[in-house]
């Protein structure tokens, strides 16, 4: 048994170019870890056959020993969220509804990583249809934490972050609507970005709520966290709503200088429901930043309060109308015996979805109803837009709004699977990003109880490069990056 | 008809657009292939596909708004219009609602003999079609190939005053969507559709009655009987102080009557919202200027 699995994107990326290994043996050691941990961390719901996946990373050895121009993440295994479209392979979104269902093409960020031959091992669990903070909303199983296998992973791309902690990829994609790639990352002790909206091209993203979604790395690193957002970003005419912005190297803003940065502490995203304990890691964290030659004020951002309301109607509506087409007509789950269309519809819906899916396609329901539009819809999008002002006013003073990305550490599996709104409300830091459209990272920034703890990171738009800039130094300066669990050895949270 | 009530009729008029593509993906937009051989992920609406728009859609569009004297919305927006039925994959329309492309037009038409009437036209707004179903025996069959061809929608007010001159409205729109190259105007192939919306009051009285819409009129003549026919069937009711209720009507060409559709007074919620996949459509003033000279025969000239 070898370590290279353990490696991060750059390490492994800058040893395959050496030559020091090769793509197949970094596949093989990640097979060899996915056969030690994959049964207790269940991140996968579609695994790709070894056989084959080692037959393409030969491949891209054998072009290397020629010497082809290869990608520079070539030969790299990594794992998608199962509502990325990827032609041929089952994208399910964790649902009944499209258990058997295999996409005609590619997304576009999947056709991106496969232009760069990076190696697809599988598909990351994830809560069904994006919906939800723990993957307990799977149809299939729920995905647990390499640091404990007793706590959820976050959600919804928890698969991806698992996978990715634990050391079975060395990077994932995840989708972030309401923060569903940061909490997982913060809860999984990785990196996770999501992008400013229209900077990743959503097309063959499978859809929760479109002005809200956006596809965002999992990765152990800050670096890593860069190198792939140089592959999957830039501009999609497929995608209406794609920024037409030049490709930028991200990799370059880190080392940067950091001196004079400023940082905005928003004091509403510390007081009631943030843990003690968090809230000490965090700040700890946040104070180590003047070391830096950065200045950290607390700033007050009333409108915050609107936030949870406002996506809450926001996302339901589009979930309604994206998650209206399940039907059982064209492909998917149809239900057997029905009579008539709408005793198919009935019947395959009634059946199809989720407990937490249906709840929110009623709500979206609700909400978009003649005589309720104005007082839901149309008034969420108003505090949708007081929120953006009020984040693009703090932004004229600061480069950086810095939070918990998640008011606790991972919780227990089935500990708030009778309380809906505590579960929503852990995603209370991360959804202002996600309704202003603006960019926002989680990096691992301590412990607490031997649990990791994100601190969130966001910035203007288009600012990754920043984002990065600023977090690279910070990762330095903490000295948390690219840890992986004793996964395989430690179970129930203790050591056996 | 006696002289007793007043026909008041509008029209909803649908022209397929004469691109060379769908309005939101790159399959050809074309008339009579096998079933769903015309088709992709976008028309389909696949999981995860998204749609952008048809450009040529749009100037056709305009090219008709400034042909029909409308104002031409400077802000203008799809919307997605929610139903379930087994030919609308992603079980919306994308349509238009609250902001169409343009307001306030209008057609004159001209009776042998009389003078000019001046027909003002509500809205003209951009849609995308639905595909097709057939049913034999027990089983129905979708075919999804006229699946987001491009579908430009024209609602004229309530001032025809019957149903010859709903015809010659018809005639005369035909003649400026052929002449300005937006639609072929097929009826018979379904390039032309026309829903009409009749009903009936005592001469003199300002007030409308209720209105009833009648579907699947595909010709021309089709119009003008079926809403003979229509008016004929709302005067008996009246006459006989019998009430006319709102509802769906269909014209059935063999019988030569109308036949009820949808149940009365069932007001459908489409759940209209903003599509989020698309931007507002992009209506500059270069734009419209680009169109109005690229435009040959104005409404009034055609005659």
């Amino acid at each position: 048994m070898n370590y290279y699995y353990k490696m991060s994107v750059a390490e492994a990326a800058r040893a395959l170019q050496n030559k020091e290994i090769t793509s197949k043996e970094l596949t093989e050691s990640v097979l060899e870890r996915i056969e030690e941990v994959e049964e207790d961390i269940r991140g996968f719901v579609t695994l790709l056959d070894g056989d084959e996946v080692l037959l393409e990373a030969e491949k891209i050895d054998q072009a290397r020993v020629s010497e082809e121009p290869l990608p520079h993440l070539a030969g790299i295994p990594m794992a998608l969220k199962d509502n990325l479209c990827t032609r041929g392979v089952p994208t399910t979104c964790a649902s009944k509804m499209l258990q058997s269902y295999c996409p005609p093409y590619d997304a576009c960020v999947v056709e991106k990583l496969k232009e760069s031959r990076t190696i697809l091992m599988g598909k990351a669990n994830m809560d069904e249809f994006a919906m939800g903070s723990s993957t307990e909303n799977s149809a299939f199983f729920t995905t647990r934490n390499p640091w404990d296998t007793t706590r959820v992973p976050g959600g919804s791309s928890g698969g991806s972050a698992a996978l990715v902690a634990a050391g079975e990829v060395f990077f994932a994609l995840g989708s972030d609507t309401g923060g569903s790639v940061r909490q997982p990352a913060s809860f999984c002790g990785v990196v996770g970005l999501k992008p400013t909206y229209g900077l990743v091209s959503r097309f063959g993203l499978i859809a929760f709520a479109s002005s809200l979604d956006q596809i965002g790395p999992l990765t152990r690193d800050v670096r890593d966290c860069a190198m792939v957002m140089e592959i999957i970003a830039g501009h999609d005419p497929r995608d209406s709503t794609s920024a037409p912005k030049e490709k930028e190297k991200y990799t370059e803003y880190l080392g940067r200088d950091i001196k004079g940065f400023k940082v905005a502490l928003p004091r509403d995203c510390f007081t009631e429901g943030l843990d003690a304990e968090v809230k000490k890691v965090v700040m700890g964290a946040v104070g180590k930043c003047t070391a830096l030659g950065i200045e950290v004020e607390d700033v007050s951002m009333p409108h915050m309060q609107y936030a949870f309301p406002a996506y809450y109607i926001v996302s339901t509506s589009e979930a309604f109308s994206n998650l209206a087409r399940y039907d059982g007509v064209q492909y998917g789950y149809r239900a057997d015996g029905a009579g008539n269309f709408v005793s198919l519809y009935k019947k395959t819906r009634s059946g199809g979805f989720g407990q937490e899916v249906k709840k929110r396609i009623m709500l979206g329901t609700y909400f978009l109803s003649s005589g309720y539009y104005d007082a839901y819809y149309l008034q969420s999008l108003k505090a949708r837009t007081q929120i953006r002002e009020e984040l693009q006013k703090v932004f004229r003073d600061y480069d950086f709004i810095v939070t918990p990305t998640s008011p606790t550490v991972a919780f227990q599996v089935g500990e708030k699977g009778d309380d809906p709104l505590t579960m929503s409300l852990s995603d209370i830091y991360t959804i202002i990003a996600n309704l202003a459209g603006v960019p926002a990272i989680s990096i691992p920034c301590g412990f607490v109880g031997g649990m990791p703890v994100g601190l969130q990171v966001m910035g203007r738009p288009f600012e990754e490069g920043r984002i990065f800039q600023f977090c690279y130094a910070l990762e330095c300066l903490l000295g948390v990056r690219n840890q992986l669990p004793e996964t395989g050895v430690k179970r129930g949270g203790t050591v056996v | 008809m006696s002289s007793a009530f007043e026909i008041i009729i509008s029209l909803e008029v649908q022209a397929e657009l004469l691109t060379k593509s769908k309005m939101f993906c790159s399959c050809p937009n074309s008339f009579g292939q096998k079933p769903n051989t015309n088709i992709c992920p976008v028309c389909l609406g696949l999981p995860g596909s998204l749609p952008v728009l048809n450009e040529k859609a749009l100037d056709l569009a305009l090219t008709a708004a400034l042909a029909l004297n409308c104002e031409v919305s400077s802000f203008s927006r799809f919307d997605r219009k929610h139903y379930f039925c087994p030919d609308l994959p992603k079980a919306y329309q994308i349509s238009q609602y609250e902001f169409p492309i343009a307001k306030n037009g209008y057609l004159d038409i001209i009776k042998e003999g009389e003078k000019i009437r001046r027909i003002r036209i509500d809205r003209l707004h951009l849609e995308e079609d639905a595909g097709k179903l057939q049913h034999d025996g027990s089983a129905s069959y979708v075919d999804f190939n006229r699946c987001g061809v491009p579908l430009m929608e024209i609602v004229s007010a309530p001032d025809l005053r019957s149903p010859e001159e709903a015809r010659l409205f018809l005639e005369s729109l035909k003649r400026i969507l052929l002449y300005t190259g937006v639609s072929d105007c097929k009826m018979e192939e379904g390039s032309l559709r026309c829903d009409a919306n009749i009903s009936l009051r005592p001469a003199g009285s300002r007030e409308f009655g209720a209105k009833v819409k009648i579907k699947n009129m595909n010709s021309f003549k089709a119009v003008q009987k079926g809403l003979e026919y229509e008016a004929a069937r709302q005067e008996k009711l009246l006459s006989a102080r019998n009430v006319v209720y709102q509802e769906t009507r269909i014209w059935d060409g063999e019988r030569g009557i109308t036949l009820e559709m949808r149940g009365k007074g069932e007001e459908k919620d489409y759940r209209y919202f903003p599509d989020p996949d698309l931007p507002p459509l992009d209506i500059s003033p270069g734009r419209v200027e680009r169109v109005r000279s690229a435009l040959k025969l104005r409404a009034g000239e055609v005659y």
